[in-house]
């Protein structure tokens, strides 16, 4: 099983199986609990990718059909929904 | 203050009118409330603190979900005063879909115990009759029962009762039996 590298805030490096992924681990020298780095979520950054698309499409329609001016509302207001996605995560 | 896990009955509730997030109470068998939890609102990653009251000014438990989107999600428990993980709670998603099922799991994953939902019957009529029957689940650990967790008829304030079996604080962590009540309360409640 591959692993994932975690390195504790007492300076020791450690690995832990892929499933601990975001989570967190004792480790194994201070026994305290670490934080294993997450990486990317696949299926996160695959609504990210659907909402960024959504997002085009809607500005798009919105330009087209009532003008540069609601098209950019449109986009800034989708921009601001996909940011705040992305820092809640 | 006095050890808050030195009892076998507790009182888990959910404080109404909270804006944002979910906040719940754990109260004794006395009445007093001994812990108090706080569920981050705003966060794609579930993340519940508990502290010891309201002022929470001293952290005691640290319930974390190790991804955003997972189906099978895990959540890691740290004993905030000693920083160390005591260990873990995985909610079985297939099988949850027909009756909510979650694994106990030490430090390195291994399973240790279920929590399982009363009885398929009963999960299958809260599913597709009314979810105002009351939720129940038994806590098992290493074949023994640990626990038992009773949702109160209340279809406007959420409480979830917590009875520790006399056997349960040599099988398992009396933190980690009232850290599923908080997860059942703030994941499984949700949904009700």
């Amino acid at each position: 099983m591959s692993e994932v590298s975690v390195t504790c805030s007492c300076g020791n490096r450690f690995e832990v199986a892929k499933s601990f992924k975001g989570g967190l681990v004792n480790c194994p020298k201070c026994a305290k609990a670490t934080s294993v780095p997450s990486g990317p979520e696949p299926v996160f950054l695959a609504m990210i990718a659907i909402l960024v698309v959504c997002l085009l499409l809607a500005t798009y329609a919105a330009w087209a059909v009532m003008g540069p001016v609601a098209g950019i509302i449109a986009f800034l207001i989708g921009a601001g929904v996909v940011i705040a996605i992305i820092m809640a995560s | 203050m006095g050890d808050p896990y030195a009892n076998d009955a507790y009182v888990i509730r959910r404080k109404v009118f909270t804006i944002f997030g979910a906040k719940f109470h754990v109260y004794d068998s006395s009445g007093q409330v001994v812990l108090f939890s706080k569920q981050k609102a705003f966060k794609l990653k579930e993340d519940i603190r508990v502290f010891s009251d309201e002022s929470e000014q001293e952290e005691r438990l640290l319930i974390k979900a190790r991804q955003i989107i997972d189906f099978s999600a895990a959540y890691d428990v740290v004993d905030v005063r000693s920083g160390s993980k005591i260990g873990a709670f995985r909610r079985k998603g297939f099988t949850s879909i027909l009756r909510d099922s979650w694994e106990f799991l030490d430090t390195a994953d291994r399973v240790i115990g279920t929590i399982l939902e009363d009885s398929m019957f009963m999960a299958l009529l809260r599913r597709f009759l009314t979810n105002l029957i009351p939720q129940s689940f038994h806590a098992q650990v290493g074949g023994k029962d640990v626990a038992k967790y009773h949702q109160n008829f209340n279809p406007f304030v959420y409480k979830l009762r917590v009875n520790l079996e006399p056997q349960a604080r040599s099988a398992v962590d009396p933190q980690l039996i009232l850290a599923g009540g908080i997860l059942l309360a703030a994941i499984e409640g949700r949904q009700g």
